[in-house]
């Protein structure tokens, strides 16, 4: 055990060096997924296995979750106990998905919080209006004042219910569960 | 001298010194753009990006981006709600190393290098009746600002909140105030009791078993609020640590509740009680050596999810006098 008193950079400037780094502590990227049941298109899984009297249980559960026809972004997990759990509200487990469907709305409504300017950065607006035709936007790019609610969004981009799936292309990334945040 | 940590609702020095560091923290830039930032994650964190508009995030705001990162990393096997800050026998150090991180920045830029980090013994307020618990002396002008509704008054009037978590996604927002909806879930009957900490102190008790997940018995599941068998018509409902989470509301809620200084209050609070535990059971940490079903990344000496600050293990702040310590663990 350390005794050393460590002054983790908190006087200068060494404290954001993990950040520029890219953080420590990560798991590798090259096979990591992620830490919670991702879902696709509203669908997720959770298996739970027990053993009891040396016979093996094993039950798979499926969610396919849609509000107001749009996929639920992100999956729910079945705890042991039976509860459900939801990534986005860590804290809550509840007997009932219909009852913590209800929390991810009392939560985060139907609406964007904000319009994504950051998809152009990393290239995801590839159709986007403010982009010239045919033109990976650069980062730095600069929408000024063009409002992304104003017109519609090509390549999976759909600002009217949220949390729905990540407004981008899954399959264009390859970690295991071939989603992003 | 290291830091002393103590009671926001006792010590009106601690609460204005803390509340003094926490809005210059929330004020002060980082340096570091929303674009910046995805750029150098994209590299160690595959598939992860902010959402939402382009702005320079403050001091304050990378935290709330250290522990929603932290929460998005798996560690296996996989297991409901398990990962590299939460849901297994990393909850703890995590979340000691993360404090330690805020505090440091405090007494920067307080300029006292031996501001603690205060309390919040919400076993008191969990004494009250369920009705007024929202309206104790943590909450007010006075103290942290509403307990409802945004934050409009007090010390912590003009704080900020630029990063949200909406879904499983990370989202910066037009700057706005902080959101709380404290005693308003139904589902929630109240703060947690003094009989609460007192059975997840229970005598004897392993720091974690096997699984080594959210139905592990154990003192870090009962503080981290996972299970209660005393409560078994409430399977899965918050306790602990989860229930103040949950009861607070608002900004408290999402990965993002580091937007909340409430946050910090609550975590050190279960890191005064797990501190209880190691000096009364012996400063272990489990799984050790030999044990099964490790999950990876929560080892003893396991390098921790680290943004800001030097990494630390678990098996380094096992023992935190070298930082700080409490008025009291009783």
């Amino acid at each position: 055990m350390s005794l050393v008193r460590d002054e983790g950079g908190g006087g200068s400037a060494d404290f954001t060096a993990a950040l520029r780094a890219g953080g420590y502590g990560l798991p590798d990227p090259s096979t990591a997924g992620h830490g919670h049941s991702h879902g696709t298109n509203g669908v997720s899984s959770s298996v739970r296995t027990a053993v009891h009297n040396g016979h093996e249980i094993r039950i798979e559960t499926t969610y396919a979750i849609t509000i107001d026809g749009k996929p639920l972004e992100g999956g729910l997990e079945v705890l042991d106990n039976g509860a459900v759990h939801y990534h986005g509200l860590p804290q809550y487990a509840l007997p009932s998905a219909i009852d913590l469907c209800k929390r991810v709305l009392d939560y985060f409504g139907t609406r964007p919080p904000a319009v994504d300017e950051l998809g152009c950065l990393v290239g995801e607006h590839s159709d986007c209006c403010a982009c010239p035709p045919g033109e990976t936007p650069a980062p730095g790019h600069d929408h000024g004042a063009h409002d992304h609610a104003d017109h519609d969004h090509a390549a999976g981009h759909d600002h009217a219910a949220q949390p729905t799936q990540p407004a981008h292309d899954h399959a264009g990334h390859s970690h295991e569960h071939g989603g992003a945040h | 001298m290291t830091a002393v940590r103590a009671n926001i609702q006792t010590s009106a020095e601690a609460r204005q010194k803390f509340l003094a560091g926490v809005v210059a923290l929330n004020a002060e830039q980082s340096g570091y753009t929303t674009s910046q930032l995805n750029q150098l994650l994209a590299p160690s964190i595959p598939g992860f990006r902010l959402y939402g508009v382009d702005q320079q995030l403050t001091t304050w705001d990378l935290f709330v981006l250290w522990h929603f990162v932290s929460m998005q990393m798996p560690s296996s096997p996989s297991r409901p709600m398990r990962n590299l800050a939460h849901g297994g026998p990393i909850f703890l150090p995590w979340h000691r190393m993360f404090l330690l991180r805020l505090e440091q920045q405090i007494q920067r830029v307080t300029g006292d290098a031996e501001a603690g980090l205060p309390y919040w013994d919400w076993t008191v307020d969990g004494g009250l009746p369920t009705d007024q618990q929202h309206a104790s002396s943590m909450w007010g002008e006075s103290g942290l600002g509403e307990s409802r509704g945004d934050v409009v008054s007090g010390v912590l009037s003009p704080f900020r909140v630029r990063l949200v978590g909406h879904g499983t996604q990370l989202w910066s927002i037009a700057p706005r105030p902080l959101q709380r909806a404290a005693g308003t879930d139904t589902g929630v009957p109240g703060l947690p009791t003094p009989d609460d900490a007192k059975w997840a102190l229970e005598e004897g008790l392993a720091y974690d078993s096997l699984p080594w997940d959210v139905s592990s018995d154990g003192f870090r599941n009962r503080v981290e609020g996972w299970i209660d068998p005393r409560r078994p018509q409430q399977a899965g409902s918050p306790q602990m640590h989860n229930r103040v989470h949950v009861w607070v509301g608002g900004d408290m809620g999402p990965g993002s509740s580091p937007n909340d200084p409430l946050f910090y209050l609550n975590h050190c609070n279960i890191d005064r009680l797990w501190e209880a535990w190691l000096a009364r059971g012996g400063r272990v940490y489990l799984p050790g050596a030999g044990d099964e079903g490790v999950p990876s990344g929560q080892g003893l000496n396991d390098t921790m999810v680290t943004l800001l600050g030097e990494p630390l293990r678990p098996a380094d702040v096992l023992d935190a006098s070298a930082w700080y310590s409490y008025d009291t663990t009783a």
